[in-house]
């Protein structure tokens, strides 16, 4: 697997560990969710570097607390068209506020690249082989978005000069 | 395969597919090309015949040339000419019965002449 | 109407780019079909029984003169001659090849259309009011919030790969024309206590196996937080939703499921957090800018009677006819809504040719301030047409097969295209739909039968609508035979109601003597002519019209 990070290929630091694997201290770990429930304060103690990889169905919640101290959330992807990490993406970002990595893993492709980036994930496990420029294309390839995601385009009913509504609802 | 497509178990079959570029039913002939003719469909009758059958749709699939290949039942009329039994697959030979100005009821292609 | 600016121009022809490449990939053999397919159906592209079906959006059914002029030209360049409309206001070609796909939507953004999310497990195409604008007692033209919508919600990038589809109506009056309470979401606009507009927001109605009533999830929400409520509806939805069963995915089933106060509670919660996080309710300003494409038309004022509309009643008995059924009262004296039945009778529900297409995209810049509206009945519209050019307009129609008096009649038949084109179809529709229309193509028994929708599915999906069909017509595939199911009390409107079914299956001749017997049995036991098939069969309940159709077991038991 090759990994797209800030739009590059990059060389992957971190070992995706299976349950039953042994963890080597110092290689930065990224464990399942039942794993890190079952060996949290080991796995935080042996691993300056830990990732959590949460499966559709498993919510940003159940690791809110611990947020700050992991580095790499992956979220996967068992097939494409379950878009559930889609939200916890965003969850994240935006009510957690999460500023480490948000990585895409599994049946991640090309055509849902641009949909990932506008919603919070900045790296993202490729098909070997995959370009960086393919990467920079799919994402580019639609300007600009009707609506404000979790990336920095300005939404279009922004860019056509009005100002936002006072950001108040639900009082 | 969907439940919409499978055929019954045995006898005599031919493979179907869509054509990638066009989207036209389009049928495996005996001589391994794919033709838009119901009529001229290579027919098997066994299950080693099905499997060799299902073997070139696969190749035709990964080759790009078909979508979605499948095996539907058939039947020869009194001439040797093969037909699909199913109704669905009969309007899918022929065309929509709605409108037998389209389709390959228009065009002299498979089977105008049974009702 | 709406008309694109820069942004939406933009948008649509980069969107349009990137399906080019990606079905040049595909044809490289670079992407795999099930690589492909969810990224042609997101383009409306499906591959059908005899070829590639490409479904066109019409936004909330409105169109210029030069939009339709410009869907007749694709039928006659890239298609076999006609185009069929649907029962969400799009057209659908039944003939393009992938190859030409590109250049179709190519043709399409140069008018200001697209086929973005017609298909796939995303919001769909948001339909509404087709007499938007034009009626009285409207609180506010809802195609304003289904273009607010239309916008936010193309290539949403939370809400792209949904459990399921999804599908949001509007309507802006208390008489349901654009069957909310059979959608994901129905908005009703409304006025509260204070006399602000807002919406009365539905969730979890719907049709398919498992049709189901929508329910009221806020009885008032101020319309400046549409976007930000739809988001959080949205959001629980694409998080809860079930997707270990496609039949138990869409958002009803988790009504259903989960029940509504609970839902209710979830979305409210969101609702909150995320308003705090995020703005993603437009800003009044922009509300507004997209509100002023929808002003009504400067209509002429006129008399509310005119004399040559009534001369002309008096002389041609066919007009006369028409205007009893198809034409409907303007909100502005001296103006009337047009009713043009795509429903000849015998014909092909919806279809329409490109000749067809090209005059009556001259009718509307003529006559109805360069407008068209599709209806989810698969008929069309012209909202604003002067009472003294009715009969001008319509001895036009009638001239290429248009003028058809049956509105909201027994001929005016929803049919889904069916086993005839449908790659999910159990049973020919369009052929039942044809019989039934024939059998009864005397207008005066039209007349005398008075209001009766009959719909067809082909399939349980129901695209037909058969469920909210006052008779609804399901088809059946029995060992290879189509067989059809009746079931009778549906309806669509502000009482929406799932019909039931009323007794074992007939076959293609049968099912329209049995439609037949059903009418009959009306028209012999209603109290009279003032009593509808509908308010009979709820007077009556089922027993009368079982008893009829089926005799046999009347004796046996």
């Amino acid at each position: 697997m090759a990994l797209i990070k800030n739009g590059r290929l990059t060389a992957d630091r971190w070992h995706l560990y299976e349950d039953d694997a042994p963890l080597q201290p110092d290689i930065p770990a990224i464990v399942s969710l039942a794993r890190f429930k079952a060996e949290r304060d080991a796995l935080l103690r042996a691993h300056a570097d830990l990732g959590v990889r949460l499966e559709p169905g498993e919510t940003p919640d159940a690791i809110a607390d611990d947020l700050d101290r992991l580095s790499v959330i992956a979220l996967n992807f068992p097939s494409f068209t379950d878009g559930r990490a889609y939200s916890y993406a965003r969850l994240l970002r935006e009510r957690h506020g999460y500023k480490g990595e948000v990585r895409a893993v599994g049946n991640v492709l090309r055509d849902q690249y641009l949909f990932m980036a506008r919603a919070g994930f900045d790296a993202f496990e490729v098909k070997e082989g995959e370009s960086a420029e393919a990467f920079l294309a799919a994402t580019k390839a639609v300007t600009n978005a009707y609506q404000r995601a979790t990336d920095t385009r300005r939404p279009i009913w922004e860019l056509r000069g009005a100002q936002p509504a006072i950001a108040a609802a639900a009082e | 395969m969907s439940e919409k497509t499978r055929s019954k178990k045995g006898g005599d079959k031919a493979l179907t597919a869509n054509r990638l570029t066009d989207g036209v039913a389009i049928f495996l002939a005996t001589d391994g090309s794919w033709v838009e003719d119901a009529r001229e469909a290579r027919v098997e009758g066994d299950d080693a015949g099905h499997a060799a059958l299902e073997a070139a749709g696969a190749e035709a699939e990964a080759a790009g040339i078909a979508v979605g290949p499948y095996l539907i039942d058939v039947a020869r009329d009194a001439d040797g000419a093969v037909h699909p039994t199913r109704n669905r697959e009969v309007i899918r030979a022929r065309g929509p019965s709605t409108h037998p100005h389209h389709g390959k009821q228009a065009e002299g292609l498979s089977g105008q002449e049974a009702a | 109407m709406y008309r694109y600016d820069e942004f939406d121009a933009t948008f649509v022809h980069e969107r349009v780019e990137q399906f080019r490449d990606q079905v040049a990939r595909r044809l490289s053999g670079e992407l795999t079909e099930e690589e492909f397919k969810p990224l042609r159906l997101m383009n409306g592209l499906y591959l059908q029984l005899h070829a590639y079906m490409l479904r066109v959006a019409i936004p909330y059914g409105t169109l210029s003169g030069t939009q339709m002029r410009r869907l007749a030209h694709i039928a006659r360049t890239y298609d076999k001659g006609f185009g069929h409309f649907t029962t969400r206001q799009n057209i659908q070609y039944n003939w393009p090849t992938l190859e030409d796909a590109p250049r179709i939507l190519e043709e399409l953004a140069e008018v200001e259309m697209h086929a973005i999310q017609t298909s796939g497990n995303c919001i769909r195409n948001t339909t509404a009011d087709p007499y938007a604008g034009a009626i009285k007692d409207e609180v506010e033209d809802p195609r304003i919030a289904s273009e607010v919508i239309r916008q936010w919600s193309s290539l949403h990038p939370e809400f792209s790969f949904l459990p399921r589809k999804f599908k949001i109506a509007v309507t802006g009056t208390t008489h349901d024309r654009a069957a909310v309470k059979v959608h994901d979401i129905g908005l009703v606009i409304k006025r509260n206590a204070a006399g602000e507009v807002g919406f009365e927001v539905l969730v979890g109605g719907g049709q398919g196996r498992t049709p189901m009533i929508a329910k009221t999830i806020r009885d008032f929400l101020p319309k400046q937080y549409l976007l930000s409520y739809l988001e959080a509806i949205l959001r629980v939805y694409n998080m809860l939703g079930r997707r270990d069963n496609k039949y138990k995915a869409r958002i009803k089933i988790l009504v259903h499921e989960t029940g509504i106060e609970e839902l209710s509670r979830l979305v409210e919660a969101e609702w909150e957090s995320l308003s705090r996080e995020t703005t993603v309710d437009l800003p009044r300003a922009e509300y507004e800018r997209i509100a002023a494409y929808f002003e009504p038309p400067d209509l002429a004022p006129a008399e509310a009677s005119s004399a040559a509309f009534e001369a002309a009643q008096q002389e041609d008995r066919d007009f006369r006819h028409w205007v009893r059924t198809n034409v409907k009262e303007h909100k502005v004296d001296g103006y009337a809504v047009v009713d043009i039945s795509l429903k000849p009778i015998g014909g092909v529900p919806g279809d329409a040719t490109a000749d067809q297409m090209d005059l009556v995209a001259d009718l509307a810049e003529r006559y109805s301030q360069d407008e068209l509206r599709v209806t989810h009945g698969q008929n069309l519209v012209l909202a604003h047409v002067a009472k003294d050019d009715l009969h001008a307009l319509f001895k036009e129609l009638a001239g290429a097969g248009l003028a058809t008096a049956n509105s909201r009649l027994v001929s005016d038949i929803i049919a889904c295209p069916g086993l005839d084109y449908c790659a999910l179809a159990n049973a020919r529709s369009i052929p039942i739909a044809q019989d039934i229309s024939r059998r009864f193509d005397s207008l005066d028994r039209q007349f005398d039968i008075g209001p009766l929708e009959i719909k067809i599915s082909g399939c349980i999906n129901a695209c037909g609508h058969h469920h909210v069909g006052h008779i609804g017509i399901l088809g059946v595939d029995r060992k290879g035979t189509e067989y059809y199911q009746l079931t009778l009390g549906g309806r669509a409107d502000e009482n929406a109601a799932i019909g039931k079914i009323l007794g074992p299956a007939f076959d293609a001749d049968g099912v329209v003597d049995a439609v037949e017997t059903i009418v009959d049995t009306y028209l012999e036991e209603r109290r009279g002519p003032d009593e509808t098939f509908l308010d009979a069969v709820e007077r009556l309940g089922f027993q009368p019209f079982k008893d009829r159709l089926y005799p046999q077991k009347q004796a046996a038991a």
